[in-house]
């Protein structure tokens, strides 16, 4: 049965549905401030939510691992040696808790913990520890099967994707999706659309922010009135993909297949970002661009398989080029671009990207493209250091006992939402500019905050509309 | 003491870190044991046991090993 519960603040306790203000549509600044309000967030949301770890294709080999977060714990993702499959454990050893993995990527035969040499398998079994035969210490009394490394409580390996959730009454990964599962296997496609053919650059790229995890994920899939401020030396400077202003003809060449646009938001899910409708099948056509000498070559042969495969088929609606979406709590997902935000603390979250580029592709493809992703994204990068400034003084300009007073603004587009017929709050469309899918993400963010259980949460209840604006 | 393999010295860390697979350990429980894997951290290694007096049932199974569970490399010859 969910619950109001209320959050201490510096001037009383506050129902946590208070700093929501559905008929302005605003948001208290508390919400992103309050240290009770994130521990509520890791216990609500980061304990319940499916969340994304990284791809397949950094754990190739037997024994390869890499080290990813839920929430602000560690995770060990480590493809086991012997049955080859993909796991997640928490990463601290059962005995006094110490890291068992202190490096960020590599392969193991064991994860031996540096305290006491407990140590694990690549299937998180103990399989070993100090004193463990000898008759003055263990005497061999450990029962290694009860002292395992924690897993988590469900995992998806989607289409490449790595996925987990600590909470075994989870939904499954795909139902947790809902209708944007399509969009999630599409991206995953490489260009000439074989399913999973993908892989992603390593070392990823990972990068501190001082500010509220909420600020950057909550904001920055389909945020379409920052770009024309946030990015205009960008965009001036022609530095994009396409070198040209603004996109170019590239960021036109959606639009040659007839759909409606929308910005969509799933209250129920708490995904969205934009929403292509596309009104006829088949893909737009390949238009040349890249600076590389060849690049082109590949993709344009690359690209006309696809259009093959696509001939008779409606395009996903969040496909190539089709810009942001988000996973519910802290996943976008921009064509090959994978972002997630990692809380650490209430004013602190680590930001990591993900690159993909096909996997069959030649060696000068692959290095042109994570080129264009050092130039273009990450902390170095053209875009991100931009949006980095921004979310950066959210933080400290919103700390303040004066400043906290004062909502943020998030009405752009409020009351023109449409639902999808028979779907309550499933799918909200609404005009291409505006905020429906961060409003989206508070509809979830708060059902989250008060259910019980996934018995208060779509879709294991079937029942319920968690849309408040 | 293994003449090839000196386990008890300054630098027994790192020979143990480098015992290649085949070598033969001896264990303080009697029992003795081929490397099939070592982790090369210089703590562990899995061993197949192949003789156990006290518990010939471990013979063939597998077990992971920390180095202080490890009395000597047995020599070809013993």
């Amino acid at each position: 049965m969910a619950t109001e519960r209320s959050v201490r603040t510096s001037r009383g306790d506050r129902f946590l549905r208070s700093f929501i203000d559905t008929e302005q549509g605003t948001v208290n600044r508390e919400l992103y401030v309050n240290e009770d309000v994130f521990q509520m967030e890791m216990e609500q949301i980061f304990k319940r939510c499916w969340l994304f770890l990284g791809h397949e294709s950094l754990v190739p080999n037997p024994g390869d691992f890499v080290i990813s977060r839920m929430g602000t714990e560690e995770v060990v993702v480590v493809r086991d040696r012997k049955d080859l499959q993909i796991r997640a454990f928490l990463n601290s050893c059962r005995h006094r808790g110490e890291k068992v993995c202190r490096y960020d990527q590599g392969n193991a035969l064991v994860f031996t913990c540096p305290f006491h040499a407990w140590t694990y398998d690549s299937a998180g079994r103990l399989v070993g520890a100090s004193g463990q035969n000898h008759p003055e210490s263990y005497a061999g009394s450990i029962n290694k099967d009860e002292w395992g490394l924690v897993e988590v409580g469900q995992f998806c390996n989607f289409y490449g994707t790595l996925w987990a959730t600590w909470d075994k009454t989870a939904p499954s990964f795909e139902e947790y999706l809902g209708p944007f599962a399509e969009s999630v296997r599409y991206m995953c496609e490489s260009t000439d659309g074989t399913e999973n053919g993908l892989e992603v650059f390593t070392p990823f790229q990972k990068w501190r922010l001082p500010t509220n995890w909420k600020v950057p994920a909550f904001t920055s899939s389909r945020d379409p009135e920052h770009a024309a401020m946030t990015h205009r030396s960008v965009n001036a400077a022609a530095i994009g993909p396409m070198r040209e202003l603004q996109g170019g003809d590239r960021g036109q060449r959606r639009h040659r297949i007839p759909h409606v646009k929308y910005v969509a938001g799933s209250h129920n899910l708490g995904h969205g970002g934009d929403w292509l409708a596309y009104k006829e099948p088949g893909v737009a056509d390949y238009l040349d661009g890249w600076y590389e000498a060849g690049v082109d070559d590949y993709y344009r042969e690359a690209h006309a398989k696809k259009a093959e495969k696509y001939k008779n088929r409606i395009m996903p609606p969040q496909g190539h080029d089709a810009g942001h979406f988000c996973v519910f709590p802290n996943f976008i997902m921009d064509s090959w671009r994978w972002r997630f935000w990692h809380p650490h603390e209430v004013g602190m979250v680590e930001r990591w990207s993900l690159f993909g580029v096909d996997k069959m592709a030649p060696q000068f493809v692959k290095d042109a493209v994570r080129h264009y992703a050092m130039r273009y994204n990450g902390p170095s990068g053209a875009t991100e250091s931009d949006d980095m400034e921004n979310w950066n003084y959210v933080y400290p300009a919103s700390r303040g006992v004066i400043a906290r007073d004062w909502n943020y603004n998030f009405s752009n587009g409020l009351g023109r939402g449409v639902e999808q017929p028979d779907a309550a709050g499933v799918l909200v469309f609404n005009d291409s500019r505006t905020e429906e899918a961060q409003r989206a993400r508070f509809s979830r963010w708060l059902a989250f905050m008060e259910a019980e259980s996934w018995d208060d949460l779509y879709p294991v209840n079937q029942t319920v509309n968690h849309r408040i604006w | 003491m293994s003449a090839k393999y000196d386990l008890t010295g300054v630098h027994g860390a790192e020979v143990f870190r480098d015992l290649p697979e085949g070598v033969k350990l001896s264990l303080a429980d009697g029992a003795v044991g081929e490397i099939i894997a070592n982790a090369h951290d210089g703590a562990i290694v899995i061993l197949r046991i192949v003789d156990s007096p006290k518990d010939p049932s471990r013979v063939g199974t597998e077990e992971t090993v920390f180095y202080t569970e490890v009395n000597d490399v047995v020599e070809d010859d013993e």
